[in-house]
């Protein structure tokens, strides 16, 4: 009956780096993994040589306890690689986001004014719904733009109509950064220190770090440490099921060489799907929490990968497919994200990219027919002559992306408060999670799970609830403190009627008092005062006068005092309009990579 | 769409509020330097011979002293006519400001 401290479901980058952490700290822990490969959704596969990365992961991160264990692990096996990903459209390549010259001499002249009138049509007359995908996106760039840019991709991706998914979606996707946020980057971008962390951003952005041979040589050294240390990774030990009782996780059934085992713990960290844990609990859940479980759904991919009698087929480390006469949706080309992984640099290895639904007809077709398939639409796309493909291999990705549908936020919250009764099991990971992270918050939630366990107490869920905006400025806290207090105050509108008001009065009176003192003291200056009546019709230096003068004070000053408020609060609003598109857009740049 | 956060609300929904010691200050620095710079230019700019023989800089200028005694179009006259005008231009944007302020508060109340 084996029995240890900690119990870690899952090899993936969560489950590996949890184990990792808590090895540090001298505690052991038995992994399990279903698969032989360990790395989850980032392994990478080494056939006869070549190696494959199962969906490219670049190594970025703001994490700096993230890097740090990159950098201990890895070391001098990380290469930095310049990001250049491409859409590749009409047999064309555009660069995103959008360059004006690279679109108007990929699309033509002619498609160029359709996209540009598209555009301005799109400003001047937006649907007033932006319910879905559809309408968000036609908004922003056009409805042409969205339709050669957008369309095709996101449905290759999703599996579903851009009609039908909500716009809502998409403004997640797209961090909704806040006007006061957006108006303090741009009114502290300028600084010297923060122009330093802009040019530090924006080599994150522009360039990454990558294993020589891929995410999967991390792991595989993960695994390695870990044996060292006396922690044990299972390979091919499938949890069939959770027993549990009261708030305590009490052990796992496993599945051995055929054999049902269990597997005693005090403490459990779960990478699995939460639909799958949830399936798995024993006894079984309440129905309601099994219907909400049931209802998170994923959305799954294979890789073609292909070995091409080619040392040089494009630059790009990825482009993304928008043709809709193909199926694949993106294409890696595994040489440019690293020279070590193709052993021959005359030859080239892609990894065609299909998104589908476990057991839908792509992923049920033999994979000599998926080989066919990515030949036959290489060649369609211009990038591959058919013959020059020597040998390809298939690999398929179950659960690779949580869909983030309608009701996925009402079920994922009924799954965690049931989850929340168990003291001794932490959820981590995409899946673990069902949480559209990358690889570096997965791997932050795992540390954090571990920390837990050695005596911290991380809300899990509270990390990463938005996507960090890569181009946002940090503060000091107090900085910020000020900056939240004053920028309410700077940017708040004048109130149009309280400035007339106080200006036209203050006019009146002034030219009031003016006249009443010439009244009274008289002079040379009578003669020139009275000229005002060329303005002011029946105006005299009289107190009757001074009483006219003061009306027609009140009006100049009032109408004046309206128009300076009424401009003012109008530049004001197209500025913070302005800052808050800039920023929209910016957070555009990446989003394709959320696929 | 997008939720609005509570300080993008009092962004939208906030009315400015004038500091009035601010606006006087503001005020009256621009008006005085407005006397003062305007005296100036017409001493560095010269004047000329009026038709009973005598020399004149800025006759027009001069009326301020209609208002404030003891101006004249000269360097002393140009400081003078600075806090004099500091002085109103204070007394003007204080003003202004505590209207303002007052409306907005009886309007928001």
């Amino acid at each position: 009956m084996p029995h240890s401290p900690v119990v870690i479901i899952g090899a993936g980058p969560a489950g590996l780096t949890a184990a990792y952490v808590l090895s540090k700290a001298g505690v052991e822990s038995i992994i399990l993994e279903k698969d032989q490969i360990v790395g989850g959704l980032a392994r990478t596969i080494n056939y006869k040589g070549y190696y494959f990365d199962t969906g490219g992961h670049r190594f970025f991160t703001k994490v700096d306890s993230v890097e740090k264990i990159w950098k201990e692990v890895l070391g001098e096996d990380f290469l930095r690689r310049n990001r250049l990903s491409r859409i590749y459209y009409n047999k064309k390549f555009f660069y995103y986001p959008l360059r004006p010259l690279n679109a108007l001499l990929g699309l033509g002249l002619w498609n160029s004014i359709l996209v540009l009138f598209s555009y301005l049509i799109s400003k001047l007359f937006p649907s007033k719904e932006e319910k879905t995908f559809e309408q968000w996106v036609s908004n922003r760039f056009g409805k042409r733009l969205f339709k050669l840019f957008f369309k095709t991709y996101t449905e290759k991706v999703w599996g579903i109509s851009c009609q039908d998914i909500s716009a809502e979606w998409a403004a997640q996707r797209v961090k909704g950064l806040s006007l006061l946020t957006a108006l303090k980057n741009a009114i502290i971008a300028n600084q010297s220190d923060q122009k330093e962390k802009r040019k530090v951003i924006k080599t994150l952005i522009d360039t990454f770090d990558y294993p020589k041979l891929g995410p999967g040589m991390m792991w595989q050294k993960v695994v390695e440490i870990l044996h060292q240390n006396g922690s044990q990774v299972c390979m091919e030990n499938e949890v069939e099921g959770i027993r549990w009782s009261g708030n305590q996780v009490e052990a796992l059934e496993v599945k051995r060489n055929g054999q049902v085992e269990l597997i005693y713990g005090s403490d459990f960290i779960c990478s699995m799907p939460l639909r799958e844990t949830i399936q798995k609990l024993k006894p079984q859940v309440p129905k309601e929490v099994l219907d909400a479980a049931n209802d998170l759904k994923y959305r799954d991919f294979l890789t073609v990968a292909l070995i091409i009698k080619k040392s040089m087929l494009f630059p790009d480390t990825w482009i993304y497919i928008h043709d809709p006469e193909v199926k694949v949706g993106r294409i890696q080309n595994f040489k440019n994200w690293s020279p070590f992984m193709v052993p021959d640099s005359d030859q080239t290895c892609l990894g065609l990219e299909y998104f589908c639904f476990e057991g839908d007809e792509l992923w049920n077709m033999e994979d000599d027919q998926l080989i066919e398939l990515g030949r036959r639409e290489l060649e369609i796309l211009g990038l591959v002559n058919k013959n020059d493909i020597q040998d390809g291999m298939v690999v398929r990705i179950p659960k690779a992306y949580p869909i983030y549908d309608m009701t996925y936020q009402k079920s994922l919250e009924v799954v965690r408060q049931f989850l929340n009764r168990f003291d001794n099991l932490q959820m981590v990971g995409r899946n673990g999670m069902h949480k559209y992270n990358n690889q570096d918050h997965s791997m932050l939630t795992a540390m954090l799970s571990a920390e837990n366990i050695l005596g911290a107490n991380h809300d899990l869920w509270a990390i990463n609830v938005e996507q960090d905006y890569h181009e946002e400025m940090t503060l000091a806290p107090c900085e910020e403190g000020a900056l939240d207090k004053l920028l309410p105050s700077v940017f708040s509108r004048i109130d149009q009627l309280g400035l007339a008001t106080a200006v036209g009065s203050v006019c009146g009176l002034l030219i009031f008092f003016a006249t009443l003192w010439l009244v009274i003291r008289g002079g040379a200056g009578t003669f020139y005062f009275q000229l005002l009546n060329q303005y002011f019709f029946g105006y005299t230096v009289s107190v009757k006068g001074a009483l006219i003068a003061m009306f027609y004070g009140f009006s100049w000053g009032f109408l004046f005092g309206w128009l300076f408020a009424y401009l003012r609060n109008f530049l004001m609003a197209y500025y913070i309009y302005r800052i808050k598109r800039k920023v929209e857009l910016l957070t555009f740049r990446d989003f394709l990579d959320c696929f | 769409m997008t939720e609005k956060l509570p300080n993008d609300e009092k962004l939208l929904r906030g009315v400015l509020r004038l500091n009035t010691r601010v606006m006087g200050l503001v005020l009256g620095i621009v008006m005085g330097l407005m006397i003062f710079i305007g005296t100036n230019w017409l001493l560095i700019k010269g004047g000329h011979i009026a038709p009973d023989g005598k020399y004149v800089v800025g006759p027009h200028l001069q009326l301020l002293s209609q208002f404030f005694i003891g101006y004249k179009v000269s360097f002393l006259g140009s400081i003078i006519g600075f806090f004099y005008g500091f002085a109103l231009g204070t007394l003007c944007g204080t003003t202004v400001g505590w209207i303002y302020n007052k409306v907005v508060d009886f309007r928001t109340r």
